[in-house]
């Protein structure tokens, strides 16, 4: 049963269709990547999820249902716009976010304390939230935000302002979240981060859907007949059914012609005895993917 | 409801509220200055004026005769240096002990609706699984109940410096009166409500505390023409006017606040931020 269902939502402002007939669906155990441009209608698509806005049309069913007051309590947000109060001590700014999602003192004290230690903050509580770091008040953010072990978490751009170690560590957490069975919806612009996290993905662009569906469809959709390559030999000059073979940094991109196979390929090169270490279909970065299919609309648009 | 919600949100924005100077310096300085400074001033010296060369005696007198019969009936047994501060500390200065509740209702909800919004806490708030109805009476309550205490611990501190500064002209305790329990205690939470009525509504539509914070005080206009008509004996505040006084705040600001609790929907408030 998917955490998130949601179909055929539109949300209009005034003249502006933020968003258009959008379908789609997260499931337990998975972490989602919804992307998309600036002003793509990914934050209202994320508001009308948690009950803010009401899609003009279309249904959005969240945890097996329509929204109720006590499903807000099972959600995790992350929102783009940190909101911790500045003049008051970290301990006492996550005590009073945990209380409003309706902790006990003692049980948020725990939590708090065991996420505090897990995300290297523990001795900082007691300082200021603005005598802290930025990466590591995004690391409290986030704190606020798993606090109440929410089964459906979403996350707007969690890894700004952190530095590759922290990036790691919230990484880690993320993964456990999804291991444990907790649906991610991860909103961001890092597309690295999303190759390496995200299960499926939704592309949104003018509020309509681009791209859905898992990681490696699509990319392997945007592959060209290319072949990457590495072994522990020199490849010959010339391989059957290649019509290129460019050196990149100690590997080798193989263009096949219009009739060769991967497949046919890879028997060949066994069987001139060439030790193969690496051997994939060339998929285009996701990054490369997002810019195409973003600037292919836009060139539409414009005539 | 969820009250240990509500607490909670109180709890945060009065500890807000005591970290910060800007906030908290109003709610100090002011009420000393109406409830101590004032009072003290005035029971002291008020007797010595009427001795200064060149006071004119008809004049102030004059002024006496503004009072209704009935209110000069309760005075009958004082001496006209009696009168005079029982006038000025009883009922001149009865009206402008009403800016208190207002300034300190208005000033912390100014900080706690257009503050958060202007500080970005007011997205993350928002999102938790709190009601509108929850954050709108907590942040209320966070503003109310500070403005009651103020003007309470006020107008104890403002009975203590009357009696204490006129008592060598008075020789007897004269403060409080029934007029100013009314005020007190019925037109007082009703001038906090009216004040946070208005700063609910005016937050709405201002991105700063300042910006709400100014345009909210302009609800201090109608406490300013209190004390004028009472000044210059328009109106006597008596304990029926107080009482009727009182009804009418109350009738203000159920209608401000049912205004602003109709702007305090999450939708709105993220719309426009």
């Amino acid at each position: 049963m998917p955490l998130i269902n949601v179909t055929n939502i539109t949300k209009q402002f005034g003249s502006t269709r933020a968003v258009d007939q959008l379908s789609f669906d997260v499931q337990p155990g998975e972490i989602f990547g919804l992307l998309g441009p600036n002003g793509a209608g990914k934050t209202t698509t994320i508001r009308m999820i948690l009950d803010i806005f009401q899609p003009d049309s279309g249904e959005i069913d969240v945890l097996n249902g329509p929204m109720t007051e006590e499903k807000k309590n099972r959600i995790g947000y992350l929102p783009e716009e940190r909101g911790l109060y500045q003049d008051i001590s970290l301990e006492r700014c996550l005590t009073y976010l945990a209380k409003l999602k309706g902790m006990d003192v003692s049980s948020a004290t725990k939590t708090l304390g065991d996420y505090l230690k897990q995300l290297d903050l523990y001795d900082h509580r007691h300082k200021k939230v603005k005598e802290l770091s930025k990466g590591m008040q995004q690391k409290a953010q986030l704190i606020t935000t798993l606090v109440h072990d929410p089964e459906l978490l979403i996350i707007d751009e969690p890894f700004s302002a952190l530095d590759p170690v922290n990036t790691e560590m919230v990484k880690e957490i993320l993964q456990m979240k999804r291991d444990e069975g907790k649906a991610i919806v991860m909103s961001t612009h890092q597309m690295n981060q999303v190759e390496e996290l995200c299960d499926r993905i939704l592309l949104i662009n003018h509020g309509r859907r681009v791209l859905y569906g898992t990681l490696s469809e699509i990319q392997r959709s945007f592959a060209e007949k290319d072949i990457i390559v590495s072994s522990l030999n020199t490849l010959p000059d010339a391989i059957a059914g290649v019509v290129k073979i460019d050196p990149i940094n100690g590997r080798y991109r193989l263009s096949l012609d219009e009739q060769a196979e991967p497949n046919q390929i890879l028997k060949t090169l066994i069987n001139q005895g060439i030790e193969l270490t690496t051997f994939e279909l060339a998929v285009p970065p996701l990054n490369q993917i997002f810019i195409k299919v973003v600037k292919e609309q836009r060139g539409e648009e414009n005539g | 409801m969820n009250w240990q919600v509500i607490k909670a949100i109180v709890r945060r924005d009065l500890l807000a509220v005591s970290r910060s100077k800007g906030t908290l310096l109003p709610l100090i300085l002011v009420p000393l200055i109406f409830m101590f400074l004032l009072p003290a001033g005035l029971g002291y010296f008020t007797p010595a004026l009427s001795d200064m060369p060149g006071a004119n005696m008809p004049d102030m007198a004059q002024f006496l005769d503004l009072l209704p019969r009935e209110a000069m009936a309760e005075f009958e047994t004082y001496s006209t240096d009696q009168l005079m501060i029982v006038f000025m500390l009883v009922y001149m200065l009865a009206p402008m002990f009403l800016i208190i509740p207002l300034m300190v209702a208005t000033v912390i909800a100014s900080d706690s609706f257009a503050g958060e919004k202007e500080r970005k806490t007011l997205e993350a708030l928002i999102y938790t699984p709190t009601t509108d109805m929850e954050l709108f009476t907590g942040k209320l309550l966070s503003a109310w109940v500070p403005a009651l205490v103020v003007s309470l611990v006020g107008f104890v501190l403002y009975g203590l410096t009357t009696n204490i500064a006129a008592w060598p002209t008075m020789g007897q305790i004269f403060f409080p009166n029934i007029t100013w329990i009314v005020l007190v205690f019925w037109v007082a939470p009703a001038t906090a409500a009216v004040g946070l009525g208005a700063t609910v509504i005016v937050s709405s539509k201002a991105n700063s505390a300042q910006d709400a914070n100014q345009i909210a005080a302009l609800v201090v206009l109608p406490i300013v023409a209190l004390v004028i008509a009472q000044a210059t004996g328009v109106m006597y505040f008596g304990t029926l006017i107080t009482l009727i006084l009182g009804v009418v705040f109350w009738v203000i600001a159920g209608v401000l606040l049912w205004i602003g609790v109709r702007t305090f929907r999450r939708s709105e408030i993220i719309a426009r931020y």
